[in-house]
């Protein structure tokens, strides 16, 4: 048992102020090799009794783990003292530059509202944007002489029977003409106006559409429920879980009862003023009977919302121009 | 429009505050905004009958909750029949009701009249023109007033082709008239453009003591297609473009009679002459809550709906145990159940209708696709690739431009490409449809080099071909510009292009540089023969992209400084690879052996042409890669420094080559033998001379 003692004394004596990797190597040959006291102490177990080889052994190997896990973490400090002494870094002095590119504010956006409607099991589709007189008008129970149906509102393509469409909602009867409610669609895409161009106007923007339909009697989506899926999309995608929807009366040839949706967010920049951010209601009969469904058997909600101005209300963007063009002063801010 | 509130309070009868009727309004009808006691009120084309002091007070009763009275116009008119008149044009003309008004003093109005008339943004005239405007404000009939000395006869017939009319304003515009277009004419000449405007022949002068006052009925088509014909929009053929009801002629005629009584000492001479070959009836409609309550998603009683249908002046009876509701022939937009939903919705309020989240069963549209149906649309899985390879540039440092989807026409020049033309283009900026990201993303690079020394972006979206009928695709476009112009960024541009296709897991692209390039002009004219290539797929036609470097006649056309290099994808064939199943490939079992080979060349030597002539050479099928580490080309007249026999101005080209079998570890001694043989095919197949 003194003996031991002493060995293991010895032994972590010797590993005091150690400063050389060199010598607490010598040093653990010496305490730990195979001609080192311990080695040796073990080797004369073998002629003790059955019992005392297995206490003394036991002891004497305990002792042995014990010095090789002070002498291995000697080690790992003293290398890396040393490392610490030659190789240390200025952590402080600049990374080396990893150049990233910056996704447009409009594609993020239109990111963020997908996965909104995704999360509500809307499917996610996008459409031509050359579209017929029928798609984008006709069909949506545009009379034949709406204002909007005209040069000066719409690019016509030059000796076609063609146009640029004005508003997403062309994907309502395109989907409506190739399925069978209930149906759930949200339609990114962009859009065209003939119109002159401001801090607010574009000729070109982008629009969100969705649509929303079921049978009669299906749980058909109801105005109310439109106004909760416009309440659980603005509230997410401003980050407002207060954020109020209210419907205004409107109209638009497409849906009956028409509305505009406003908001008002509860903090931030969107707070205590209400801001008119899209144009919903319940689609039209006449819509249902161009796609092909029978007239009074279906019911849903349809909305448009220009995603240039979702844009814009989160990012206090001012200028509806800095979308288009390039200008990677504006889009690498995003 | 305008509207003066002091003339709405006295028809309503209001206690509200023009500020607080026209929230009222904005919320439940439309959008109006006070300014003193002035309401601009945006009136939508569906609601004509507000075109009028008495629409909006009724309008606004109904909001409230409170009865509203119409106030009755009566005056007695003669028994005999006044001027005869030939309605000759039944399709443009509704109904054309008249009266003769004898001892007119035509003289100023009173000041009350020219007051309101102002508040509504109108001159005021004479007190006959006056009265007819009026009347108009009022109760939403447009009028027109003739001297009747100056008419001998009126017929209402369509234009003929030629004639000509001076309209009655201070300049005497003159206007071309055609048979679209419906006329109020003598015996000889048109008196006036129908719904539109007068004729300065036959108009109220000073002189005047016996008018023809006129109330009809036109047609909205017509009215809308000549006034767009002509440009010429007035109070009076707003109001008939949107459609007016027929059945307010007379009592429009009536208060305007009553009134030029009052400011003009006028009488009516003998009875109203009245045309309304087709009368209009109240359409009838079954009135049903359960309907109405299952669109608006709330639970408004019935007898709330009917109180709210009443109150807006429609007459509820029962009929076989069912409300049937009557609707006024003013009200020309409600034509159907749902129209009567809207009607009580925005009367009770929007704000009363609950928001209430969907109950959204699961389901998969695919099981119920009309088969037969046209699918031009892209899906989820499309937009989540694209998606997917946008971040992917972003990352490897390009960044995302949107631009117009039209050229100029000077881009259609320079690259002698663009799709359809623009029938009424915003300018000759924007005049045709794009078939290429290209050109645009030329100026874009141009633009930014003015603050950034090197520009990498991209752009997705679609263009449109040029042949047939806009048939439009989507693309994915690139450039890399350099100010300084050292390198030649088509390589790096290339490396970028690699990194996309092998994420849409496309091993297989051959870089193509065989004219004529079958892609679009648009793109291909950015870059000169040679420096160009297509981007297709090994063993097939299909061609799924173009890079080239920018060349130098473009470049000076655009004033683009440095070296560019541009390329330009089909986005759907990138994601239908990338949608493809991916097959586990088992890993390799033992190891591989790498042997560098390095070689000069002649520069027109490709490395594609190695590549081959390495895997030709490599019989036991033991070559897992060939992998180009270093290509070194002199510059100008510099020869390569090497010993022995060069070919002159040749290239430097040093790869690796992978070698591996499947089923046992490779020994040196094949490996070897491999590799003599590679050198050896390339020293005879291509005049190498190994380093």
């Amino acid at each position: 048992m003194d003996e031991l003692e002493r060995i293991k004394e010895l032994a972590l004596k010797d590993l005091e102020n150690l400063r050389d990797l060199a010598v607490l190597e010598a040093k653990r040959v010496q305490h730990l090799g195979r001609s080192s006291a311990l080695s040796r102490y073990l080797r004369t177990l073998k002629d003790r009794s059955e019992d005392e080889r297995r206490e003394f052994g036991q002891i004497a190997n305990k002792l042995r783990s014990e010095l090789e896990e002070r002498y291995a973490v000697a080690r790992d400090s003293l290398m890396d003292t040393a490392e610490e002494m030659t190789a240390r870094l200025d952590v402080t002095a600049p990374g080396r530059q990893v150049r990233r590119g910056h996704l447009h504010p409009l594609t993020r956006a239109q990111e963020d509202v997908n996965a909104i409607f995704a999360a509500m099991g809307f499917r996610i589709v996008e459409g031509p944007e050359v579209e017929s007189d029928f798609t984008n008008f006709v069909a949506l129970n545009f009379p034949p002489d709406h204002p909007a149906r005209s040069m000066q509102d719409t690019f016509w393509l030059k000796g076609m029977e063609q146009l640029m469409r004005t508003h997403t909602s062309t994907m309502q009867v395109r989907f409506m003409q190739a399925h069978q409610p209930p149906l759930r669609i949200v339609v990114p895409g962009r859009v065209y106006r003939n119109e002159a161009t401001d801090a607010t106007h574009e000729f070109q923007f982008h629009q969100v559409e969705g649509l929303m339909v079921a049978r009669k009697g299906e749980h058909a989506p109801s105005l109310a429920n439109l106004k909760g899926v416009m309440e659980y999309f603005f509230r997410r995608y401003f980050d407002d879980p207060s954020l109020h929807v209210r419907f205004n009366a409107s109209y638009f040839p497409f849906v009956e009862p028409g509305v505009e949706v406003y908001i008002k967010g509860t903090r931030g920049k969107l707070a205590g003023r209400w801001l008119e951010v899209a144009g919903a209601g319940m689609v039209h009969q006449n819509v249902f009977e161009n796609v092909g469904y029978a007239r009074g058997e279906m019911q849903g909600f349809a909305f448009g919302a220009a995603l240039e101005r979702l844009v814009m209300l989160k990012h206090s963007i001012d200028d509806i121009r800095l979308f288009q063009g390039g200008d990677l002063r504006f889009i690498s801010q995003f | 429009m305008k509207f003066s509130f002091d003339w709405i309070r006295e028809l309503s009868e209001t206690s509200l505050t023009a500020s607080e009727a026209a929230a009222l309004l904005s919320a439940k009808s439309f959008e109006a905004v006070a300014t003193d006691d002035v309401l601009d009120i945006d009136v939508l084309p569906n609601r004509p009958d507000c075109l009028s002091h008495l629409g909006v007070a009724r309008d606004l009763c109904a909001l409230e909750g409170r009865e509203f009275s119409a106030p009755a116009y009566e005056y007695h008119a003669g028994k005999h029949p006044a001027a005869p008149i030939a309605l000759e044009d039944t399709e443009g003309c509704i109904r054309f009701t008249a009266a003769v008004m004898k001892g007119v003093r035509v003289g100023p109005s009173p000041d009350w009249m020219v007051q309101r008339l102002e508040a509504c943004g109108l001159r005021s005239i004479n007190n006959v023109v006056d009265v007819t405007n009026y009347v108009m404000l009022e109760l939403g009939q447009p009028m027109h007033s003739f001297d009747l000395k100056l008419v001998d006869r009126v017929v209402v017939r369509r234009a003929h082709e030629g004639e000509t009319i001076h309209a009655l304003d201070e300049e005497r515009t003159r206007y071309a008239l055609d048979a679209s277009m419906t006329v109020v004419a003598d015996g000889t000449k048109p008196l006036a453009i129908a719904g539109i405007k007068g004729g300065a022949d036959s108009g109220i002068s000073d002189a005047t003591t016996e008018v023809l006052l006129e109330a009809a009925c036109w047609q909205p088509e017509t009215v809308r297609a000549t006034s767009r014909k002509l440009e010429l929009r007035t109070d009076a053929s707003i109001r008939f473009s949107y459609g007016t009801d027929p059945n307010l002629t007379a009592p429009a005629l009536m208060r305007a009679a009553e009134l030029l009584e009052k400011v003009a000492g006028a009488r009516m001479d003998g009875a109203l002459i009245d045309e309304y070959p087709t009368r209009r009836t109240p359409q009838e409609m079954v009135l049903n809550g359960d309907a109405i309550r299952t669109l608006l998603g709330n639970d408004v009683p019935d007898v709330r709906i009917r109180e709210i249908v009443a109150s807006l002046g429609f007459q509820v009876h029962e009929r076989d145990g069912r409300a049937v509701v009557q609707v006024p022939t003013r009200r020309l937009d409600i034509t159907g159940p749902d129209d009567l939903a809207e009607e009580v919705g925005r009367v009770i309020g929007y704000d009363a209708i609950p928001s209430a989240p969907p109950l959204l069963p699961v389901y998969d549209e695919r099981s119920w696709v009309r088969e037969d149906a046209d699918r031009v649309w892209d899906e989820y899985g499309f937009v989540r690739e694209r998606s997917a390879l946008t971040h992917l540039l972003a990352g490897a440092g390009y960044s995302e431009v949107y631009n117009y989807s039209f050229i100029s026409d000077d881009l259609r020049e320079l690259f002698r490409a663009a799709g359809p033309e623009l029938a009424q283009p915003q300018s000759a900026e924007y005049r045709w449809l794009r078939t290429s990201l290209v050109p645009r993303l030329l100026i874009n690079a141009r633009d930014n080099l003015r603050f950034f020394d090197s520009v990498k972006l991209f752009e997705t979206g679609h263009v449109f071909d040029h042949v047939g009928e806009g048939k439009e695709s989507a693309r994915l476009g690139l450039i890399l510009a350099d100010r300084a112009g050292s390198a030649e960024p088509f390589y790096e541009l290339k490396g970028a292009i690699d990194l996309l296709l092998r994420r849409a897991g496309i091993t297989d692209a051959v870089f193509d540089d065989a004219e004529p390039m079958t892609w679009d002009k648009g793109a291909v004219h950015a870059s000169a023969k040679g420096r160009r290539a297509l981007i297709r797929l090994e063993g097939s036609e299909a061609i799924i992209g173009f890079i080239g470097a920018v060349s130098g006649r473009v470049a000076d056309a655009l004033k683009l400084k440095g070296s560019t290099a541009v390329a330009e994808l089909d986005l759907r064939a990138l994601v239908v690879h990338a949608q493809g199943e991916r097959e586990f490939q088992p890993l390799p079992k033992y190891p591989s052996v790498v042997r560098d080979i390095a070689v000069y060349v002649d520069q027109g030597v490709k490395v594609d042409d190695i590549i081959q002539t390495v895997h030709d050479a490599d019989l036991n099928g033991l070559v897992r890669d060939v992998d180009v580490f270093d290509i070194f080309l002199p510059t100008g007249g510099e020869k390569l420094k090497a010993e022995g026999d060069l070919p002159e101005y040749g290239k430097s080209v040093a790869f690796h080559v992978v070698l591996r079998a499947d089923d046992y570890t490779l020994t040196d001694r094949e490996a070897d033998a491999v590799q003599t043989a590679i050198s050896a095919a390339l020293q005879e197949k291509l005049d190498a001379r190994i380093r």
